[in-house]
Formats: C-alpha cells, structure tokens, sequence
C-alpha cells in the first residue's frame, strides 16, 4: 500500500534529517557579495540626515539611491471599503515607522564587512511620539503613523447587527476582556536570499526562502517595474515558513534591485535579531466580548469587539486587514446560535507589520470562544464540555451554513468532543481533584473544540480583495520515457512532505512507484502560477489537480495501450501500473516508450499532447474545507511558584480523508507544539518608546522537546464531499487549540481557589496574580 | 550578527597565555568554552582586539581530588564533571547542580573557569563556589600566584576581582563533611534556561540533632549569588523544623536585592526566593537524614 492512506516514510527525508537539504544559505555564487541592512534605532521618527564615512559611501545605499532608480513602494490594499493605504518604501524614506525597519544597505565581501560598514552609518532623527497599544493607537488624538491618514485605523468591519433587545431576558451574561501577545513565528530557518541576474536567460533570478514564489515574482514586478517574464523567483529547500515567508519582503525588493545595479550576485541571511525585531509578527489581539446563554448553556447570542495591532505596514499580498476580516467571520467557532454581532478594528501600530501566522486569527479566536464556553459553563454550573456539546452543530445538520455563512462541509463535532472526554478520562481527573496530589500541586483539566476553514476558494478572497486570489490551481504532469513521472507543482513544499504525499496521490491513479515520481516545485521558471503554499490549501488544491492530471494521462495511456494491445477502449483497464485487456498486458514504461520512441506504432488518432499535460483543478464549493478537532489536556499548576506542567495531551482530530497519516500527525505534533509557546511561552514585548524587548532566544521564549509532552493523537476521517478522495486542509490545525485548551485546564485548577486567567501567554507570573486577586476579592 | 574584527591567538602552554594577556591585558579576551564569549562577539557586545584561546593548554583541564579537596581545573568541560562518576560522592552539591546548567550541548562545551570567570549572578558556579566556601586560585605575570576566597571573587554583576592580566587556572573546594544533605533547587520557566530564581543548601547536625554551619545561597536573585548569612543565624544551633525553615525562608528572601527584568518583577524573584529556600531546606534536612536518596 502506498497510494492515499497509506504511511509510508517521506521521500525527502532522507535528505533533510542528514542534514543534505539545499537552502538558501547552501548557495554559492562566483563574485557573491553580502548585505547588511542598517535598521532604524526608534519607532517612530523623521529621518534628518545621513551620516555615511566617506571611504564607504560607495558601499552604502539608502532610498536617495532606489526612488530616482524607479524603485516603488511595498503596496497592499485591501478592497474592503474604508481600507487605508499605506505605502512602505522598503528603505524608509522620510520617515521610520518601526524600531528595526531598514533604513540603509550595506555591501562588502562578507557579512562581517557589511555588518562593520552598517555600524558606521548614522542617521539624525527628530523623534515622534510613537504608537505601542493598540488601544491607544484606536483612540481619538493619537499620533498617526501614516500622517496623511485620519487616525490609526487600517479598516474597521462589522459583522451582524445588535441583538440585545433579543437577548434582554437571558439567564446567562459572560463578559470578558482578552488579550492576545504579539508573537515572533521563528521557523527553524530565517529568511534568506540570493540574487543575480542570469546573463543567458536575461532574467533577474532571485533564490529565496519563501513559501509562495510566483506571488513573490509579482511583487518583485512591480516595485521594481520590470516584466514578470525577467524574473525567476527560485524557492530551494525551505526550512519552515508558518506564514513568515508568506510575503514580499523589503530586503527582497532592495537586494534585487542592487543586484540590477551592480551587476553581482547578492546574497543575504536573516539573522536571529532581526528575525525577532525587525520581522513581520503575528497574533497581537483584544478582545471585548459579552455572550448570552439560557440557563443550560446554550448560546443565544456573542457580541464582540476586536482589536489587531497589524504594525506599521500592510504587507504584501495579504495586507494589514485579513487577520481582524477574518476574526470577524470565525469568532463562532464550530457553534451554531441565533445571534451574533462583530466589529472588527486592524489597527497601525509603531510596530513591524504582520503576518497571517500558521492558524491565523483562528488560534486567538478559538482562545477567545473557548474561555466563554467555559465561562458559561461555570455560570450554569455543568461540565465545560456539556455546553460545548449543546452547542456543536450537530452532524446531521451537514453541510451546514453558519450564521456568518461558512459552509461547514461534512463532520461528527460532537463526536470528537464526546471521545476525547473519554480520551482523557475525565472521571479520573476530577476524581483526582477531590483526593488532592501528594504535592501539593493544583490539577485541572481543559478542552477545545474548532473548526478550521482550510484551501479557501476565490470568492473568499476576491471578498478581501487583497492582490491575490486563489483560482484555479495547476499541475503539469509527465511520464517520461523509461515510466517514471514527473510533477510539477507552483506550490512550495517546506515541511509539509509533499515530495511524498502528492507522489502517493499519483501512485493511486497510476500505480507507477513512488520512487520513480518526483515532484519539482517552489521554482516560477519551471511549474505553473500559484499563489504557493498557505492556509492549508496545497494537499486540497495542487493534489487535487494531480489526481486531476494523473486520470487525463491514464485516459491517454489506456487510448494508446487500447490500440497497442488491439482491444476495445473500454475493455483496457489501468491498476498497478499496468494497462490490461483480458489477458493482453502492456506496462506504463512501454507505452511510454513507444510515444517517446517507437511513434510509428501509435494509433492515428492518438492525442497529441502525449504524455505531457497542465491540468487545473478547484474543489466543487468554493468555500474550502472545515477540519475540526477537540484537543484535551491535564495539567498540574504549582500554585506557589506558578509553574505549569502538563500531564496529558489529546487531541481527537477529523481532517477527512488522510493521504498519509504519518504527515498528517507530524503536522500535529508541530502544530501542538507551537500552540504550547503561544500558551505558555512566547511573547515580544515593546516599552513604552516602542522599543522590542525580546531580542534574542534567550528573551523570546520557544518551548524545546522538554517542555512539550508526548502527544495522543485519534483520528476521525469523515471525507469532504467537495475535494478529491475527500481530503481537507489540515496544516494549520493543530496550533489552534493548545492555548485555549491549557488555559481552560489551568483555570479549571485554579477554579478551587476562584482565580481566573484570561491572557496569553499563561505566565507564572500571570497565574500568581489571579490568585492573588482571587485571594483579594474572593468569589461571592 | 558578525563579529567585529579581531586576532585570535593559541598558546600551548600556560605560560605563553600569561605572556599575551601581559602584553594585551585590556584589549584581549580569554577564550574557553566560548559559549557565552561567542554569542557577545557576535552581537558586538564585546569587541576585543584580541583572543587568547586557552584550548589548547592541556594543564588546566582535569579533576584533582586529595586529602584538601577536590581540585578543579579552569578549562574543565561542565560535562566532564557530569561524566565522573566518583563526583557524587566527593561533592554531592556539584553533581547535583550540574544537570541545571544549559543543556548537554552546551556542557560540552562550556568551562567551569568561565563561568566563574563572566559571573552571571544566575549561573550555578558563582553559588556552588560560594556556598562551598572554594577558593579560586589565579596567575599572571604581575602578580603571581593568587588564591581568591569565593566571597571576595565575587564583585557584581559580570564583574570579578580578576585582574586584567590574570588568568583563572583552578577552583580548591573543600571536603564535604560527613553526613551533610545537600538540595539544589531552581525555578526556571524552560528545562536549561538560566535560573530566574535559585536555592542551594548544605545541611549538617552535630550528634544531638542540632544545625551545624548551616548553608543558604541563594542565585539569580540579585547582582551576585548571596549567602543569606542572617537566616543561617537563625539556623545554626537550632533544630530543623518546618516552621524553623518557613522563618529562615522569610529572612533570607530580606536579605537578596532582586532585579527587574522581562521574565520576572524583582518582588516575584523575592517571592521565588523565600519559596525556593524553604523548600531545599525541607530537602537537604530529608537527606542529611537519609529519608531522600535521589
Ligand atoms: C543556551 C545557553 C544556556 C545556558 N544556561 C546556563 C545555565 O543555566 N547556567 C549557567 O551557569 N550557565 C549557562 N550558560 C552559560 C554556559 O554555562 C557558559 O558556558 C559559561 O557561562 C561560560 O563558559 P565558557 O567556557 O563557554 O566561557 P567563554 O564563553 O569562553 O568565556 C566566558 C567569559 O569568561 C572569560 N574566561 C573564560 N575562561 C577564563 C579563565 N580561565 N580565566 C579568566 N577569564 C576567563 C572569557 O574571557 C569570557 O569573558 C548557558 C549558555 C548557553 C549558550
């Protein structure tokens, strides 16, 4: 067994656990030079003057060099109505707007030169006030950071209208305050690049650790106002992406236009400071909600109000607004109730600009929901997980549409939710509970459950109208002369596996081994357009257009093996990699060698495209697929020191159909793994003068292989009715759930001592102040 | 995050590393381990000159155990010690201690001279030496020989009584008494990071049950690793009890001056501490009575 279900081990693996992957950084090029990029010491601030020592000044380029040349500003606007501009030259012009923006570039033979020549330049400012709250930020009065704009709102939406004459007689009000920390997304690998421009070819060809290369090629199209057709943009082995390679970034503008104008390669590596000062971040939400239930729990209404800081800039393709858009549209979770009303507000901070984070929005969202679901709970006094099962759309009401108009495809919610209870045994724990730990410790327990839109279709996007949308996707497949395949996909596999499990697609149609299919992607020069690999989209779409390609070949295979063999088309069959009629039998690896080099005996009216061919391929609803999952988890909270252990982690998940289980649950396990820093760990602070205060790994906090438990994992697979095999997008999910669901676990053992905790992350600190409030203002 | 430019030299013997430091006393750096100098190079915190990289002189590596103690050279690797098998029973303390710091990695790497030698009031040996009561001998041309009590090493923050010239060669620490119980204990949010807040406790009793020159350090608590010298006080010549330790838990954590920084407040660390103490008292009093063997 190899084809869809099977777990084999991944092809690229051998590879990349060896250590013989080829990066970024792996790449060399004759007369390379580095760059360093000279960042802005202050948040906000006009910039004065230059001082640059003059036995340098050839070496160093500031935006007086790229703006005359004809270099344009980053430019992501959304189509949403309201939405405002902002423009961010990828060396500050006039302005900075966020500690750590580039403002200069040095060149030299190596990194070490560049970083020296940095040192030496200085530049004057006069100092503004800067914006660091987001609240702040929101309010009347405050300083703009765009100063041509009226206030610091990127875009406010609204969702729904206001209920409360509805809700007026409701048992149940839970009204919360939640915050969400501004995260750095820290994949294994930085950014990085190399650029040069290829003589023969006439093309600028830029190497870089990027998850959406053609994407990449247009923005590089127009900032730097040459056609599409003269740039390569070439995505190697990448080391993780999670969403931070997810855009164009402004040193890839600035390198590739130096590259034009000193006819040298180029080369430059993110390092570990800039990563997590002057890199895009995630997930910074606010959140004002009030939820109405009846005295059972179930939900009669949510009525929120949203804050994202989105940092100085929107980036590129995906703007500043699609995180808060989205917030808007999912804070109902897997929930289905009457009434529900959202605003939504993307804020301009004096902060690096953000990216959609691997679970964007949804990861905060379902922290947010499952707090309240909690909360409800407590007010009704029943079991967290009674409320949450009252409130689940139930399965036979599949597909539904909720009450934001998500089409929740197919599922058993309540049954993830009902296993994991008993996956966790939670008779033993609040067993446990009541008998005490020898330790003194406090033990509690916690769910969540969510839903996840996952490979969104056009309509979706054309909604945000961002500067790209997902159509159809294209996958060129060919079977070469000796019966191997070659793929060629325009999406970028950097972790996900899908050398293997797009390979495993194609052997369930045409039986050709793994070993001898290949997958070459992540290049524009050499695989069809795609916006590239995000939001769990890249098994649904680009494999679904394998399996799209791989049934049009073997329609032309059998054609060719019908005449070969002298037997009716529809009597010749296809399994294993070899066509059959009655007991004639020819292999895929003949065919192929009578198209390729035998074409004399192919029949008249055989298909000219040959073995070769691009097909194109969109699930039948455009709404993407709804992976779900209920996570549950034990912990033990040292109610002196603050300390969190987790004792347990389950997580009963229903992707639909898997093609390889084993990437599925290696999905997981990293997806656990990062949620457990955004519960307990991760944060980048700024001060007041909007100054990052995590500036190392020794600051920013990533949680290593000791503080991330050995994970259960059970599987649903209920297929969705739309995709090919019935597979759902799944590569984000497993970060959504870790920190509502430790949260609800840390409250549920602090709840004997009525202290609640509603932040993120969960710090020790954190948990000491709820006791101590608790302690202070003791439950009436 | 490229260091600035600078020499690098290796000396083979310990005299050659002496006559380089004479001659470049402030301008150079000495490289052991180079697991804390690394990082500060790169982030051109520290941008010496020159490097004297001790590496290669092979006579300041290596345990010495004898009738005054366990002698332990400059250049030895953390996991040296956590490697020797007969350290348990020599110094339990530092056997004990050992595992808390970094990761295995980085004791492969890292000295016991350095980390004596940058003084980070949250680091191990600063406590261990102190509560040890060690001495640190150093040379150099100008000065010679010199043996350097833990509690004058020891200045602040980052900062020793080494001289410029002076080269850290060896740690003498003492014998443990017989019957003693030891605890370490940290508070640390990741398993290998530096201690926010840590205690370390040596307990000894004379034959009718009472404290003996009871031992309280407490480290990552303010700008040096500090014996809370009043609570042994309230120790010494008492019998242990839990609301003895509570009390001297409570006077120790008086006695620290504990920092702000971004993973804990200074009345957190302070909290932290008074927690801290009061349990590795309760856990060296178990083991000095044999009730707690791991
Ligand atoms: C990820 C990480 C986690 C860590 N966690 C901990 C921890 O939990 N606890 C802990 O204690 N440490 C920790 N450390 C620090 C580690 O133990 C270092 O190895 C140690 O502090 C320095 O030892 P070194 O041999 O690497 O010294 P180096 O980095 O080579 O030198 C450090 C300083 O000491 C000076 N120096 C070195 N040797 C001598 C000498 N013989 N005489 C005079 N001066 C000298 C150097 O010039 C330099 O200023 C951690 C380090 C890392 C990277």
């Amino acid at each position: 067994m190899f084809g869809v279900g099977a777990r084999v081990r991944r092809k690229e693996d051998d590879r990349l656990l060896r250590g013989r992957g080829r990066f970024v950084a792996d790449i060399a090029l004759v007369g390379m030079r580095e760059l360093a990029f000279v960042r802005s010491p202050v948040a906000h601030a006009r910039i004065l003057s230059f001082d640059i020592p003059e036995q340098v000044r050839r070496q160093v380029f500031t935006w007086q060099d790229l703006e005359p040349a004809g270099v344009r500003p980053i430019r992501a606007a959304s189509g949403l109505p309201g939405f405002k501009v902002s423009e961010q030259p990828p060396l500050a012009a006039d302005k900075v707007r966020f500690a750590g923006e580039p403002i200069a570039v040095t060149v030299a033979a190596t990194r070490a030169e560049a970083e020296d020549i940095a040192s030496q330049v200085i530049a004057e400012f006069d100092e503004l006030p800067p914006n660091v709250d987001m609240l702040a930020a929101a309010a009347p009065g405050a300083p703009c950071v765009h100063e041509h704009w009226s206030d610091n709102i990127f875009l406010e939406t609204r969702v729904g209208q206001s209920f409360e004459k509805d809700v007026a007689a409701a048992p149940v009000r839970i009204s919360r305050s939640i915050r969400t920390q501004r995260q750095c997304i820290v994949p294994l690998e930085g950014k990085g690049l190399v650029a040069h421009w290829d003589r023969q070819a006439e093309q600028l060809v830029l190497y870089t650790a990027t998850q959406m290369p053609h994407i990449v090629r247009s923005g590089l199209s127009e900032c730097l106002g040459l056609p599409l057709e003269a740039i390569r943009v070439i995505a190697p082995d990448v080391g993780g992406g999670f969403g931070w390679k997810g855009l164009l970034q402004p040193e890839e503008v600035v390198a590739a236009w130096l590259c034009l104008h000193l006819g040298c390669p180029l080369r430059w590596m993110e390092d570990r400071r800039e990563h997590l000062v002057a890199a895009a971040n995630a997930r910074e939400h606010h959140y004002e909600i009030t939820a109405y239930a009846d005295a059972d729990g179930r939900l009669l209404g949510v009525d929120a109000d949203a804050w994202v800081d989105a940092g100085a800039y929107s980036i590129y393709p995906f703007s500043a607004c699609l995180e808060a858009a989205q917030v808007g549209s999912i804070l109902p979770g897997p929930y289905d109730f009457p009434h529900y009303r959202c605003r939504t507000f993307s804020v301009c901070t004096n902060k690096p600009p953000i990216v959609p984070f691997r679970g964007v929005a949804r990861a905060n969202v379902c922290f947010a929901m499952e707090q309240i679901i909690d909360a409800i709970a407590a007010a009704v006094g029943r079991e967290a997980w009674e409320v949450r099962l009252l409130n689940l759309v139930p399965p036979e009401k599949m597909p539904f549409d909720n009450i934001t108009g998500k089409h929740f495809d197919s599922g058993d919610y309540p049954e993830s939710l009902r296993r994991a209870v008993a996956g966790i045994d939670l008779a033993s724990v609040r067993r446990r509970q009541l008998q005490g730990e020898p330790d003194g410790r406090l033990v509690g327990v916690g769910f969540a459950t969510y839903c996840e839109q996952g490979a969104h279709g056009t309509a979706v996007y054309h909604g945000w109208g961002i500067p790209m949308v997902p159509g159809y996707e294209q996958v060129q497949a060919r079977i070469t002369a000796d019966g191997g395949l070659e793929l060629r996909a325009g999406i970028q596999s950097h972790g996900q596996g899908m050398e293997t499990s797009f390979a495993q697609v194609a052997h369930e149609v045409l039986g050709i081994p793994l070993e001898r299919i290949r997958l070459v992607h992540g290049d524009t020069g050499l695989t069809p357009y795609s916006t590239g690999t995000w939001g769990s989209r890249s098994m649904v779409m680009a494999g679904g257009a394998v399996a799209t390609a791989c049934r049009r070949l073997a329609d032309r295979l059998r054609r060719i093996a019908a005449h070969l063999l002298q037997a009716r088309l529809e009597d010749v069959t296809l399994s294993g990699g070899m066509l059959q009629s009655g007991q004639a039998d020819i292999t895929i690896a003949e065919i192929a060698r009578t198209w390729y080099l035998a074409p004399q005996l192919l029949p008249a009216d055989v298909d000219p495209g040959g073995l070769e061919i691009t097909a194109g391929y969109k699930p039948k609803s455009d709404h993407g697929t709804f992976s779900y999952a209920t996570h549950a988890a034990v912990v033990a909270v040292d109610a002196e020191v603050g300390l969190v252990e987790i004792l347990d982690y389950l997580v009963v998940e229903d992707a639909g159909t898997m093609v390889n289980p084993a990437i599925v649950e290696g999905q997981i396990f990293g997806g656990v793994a990062q949620g457990i820093g955004t519960a307990l760990y991760e944060c980048s602070p700024y001060d007041d003068a909007g100054q990052p205060m995590a500036s190392t790994l020794m600051d920013y906090l990533l949680p290593g292989f000791t503080e991330v438990p050995a994970i259960r994992i059970e599987h649903m697979e209920t297929p969705s009715p739309y995709t090919e095999f019935g597979v759902k997008g799944l590569g984000e999910g497993g970060v959504i759930a870790p920190s509502a669901v430790l949260c609800n676990a840390i409250n549920d053992a602090l709840k004997a001592r009525g202290a609640v905790v509603t932040d993120q992350p969960v710090t020790p600190a954190r948990i000491l102040a709820a006791l101590r409030n608790a302690r202070a203002e003791p439950p009436p | 995050m490229k260091p600035a430019p600078f020499a690098w030299c290796a000396p083979a013997t310990l005299d050659e590393a002496l006559d380089l430091l004479a001659g470049h006393a402030d301008a150079a750096r000495i490289l052991a381990g180079g697991q804390t100098l690394g990082p500060l190079l790169n982030m051109r915190l520290a941008t010496p000159s020159i490097l004297i990289d001790i590496n290669g002189i092979g006579e300041l590596a290596g345990l010495h155990p004898d009738l005054a103690g366990l002698t332990i050279g400059a250049l030895t690797r953390q996991s040296t010690l956590e490697d020797d098998p007969a350290l348990a029973a020599l110094q339990p303390l530092i056997a004990m201690a050992i595992p808390h710091i970094a990761h295995r990695a980085v004791r492969n790497r890292g000295t016991v001279g350095g980390s004596l030698a940058h003084a980070d009031p949250a680091a191990e040996w600063p406590a261990l030496v102190t509560l040890l009561g060690a001495q640190l001998l150093a040379r150099s041309k100008s000065r010679g020989m010199r043996l350097i009590g833990a509690d004058e090493f020891f200045i602040t923050h980052l900062t020793t009584a080494l001289a410029p010239d002076e080269l850290l060669c060896e740690v003498r620490v003492p014998p443990s008494p017989p019957g003693a119980g030891y605890a370490v204990l940290e508070f640390a949010r990741r398993h290998g990071d530096f201690a926010v807040a840590g205690a370390m406790v040596r307990l000894t009793s004379d034959a009718g049950g009472k404290l003996t020159d009871p031992r309280l350090v407490l480290f990552g608590t303010g700008r040096r690793a500090l014996r809370a010298r009043r609570a042994e006080a309230m120790l010494a010549g008492a019998s242990a009890g839990t609301a003895l330790f509570a009390a001297a838990a409570a006077t120790a954590a008086t006695e620290i001056d504990p920092y702000d920084d971004l993973h804990a407040s200074a009345e957190y660390r302070r909290h932290l501490a008074e927690v801290l103490a009061s349990r590795a008292l309760e856990e060296a009093l178990a083991r000095m009575n044999g009730k707690r063997h791991d």
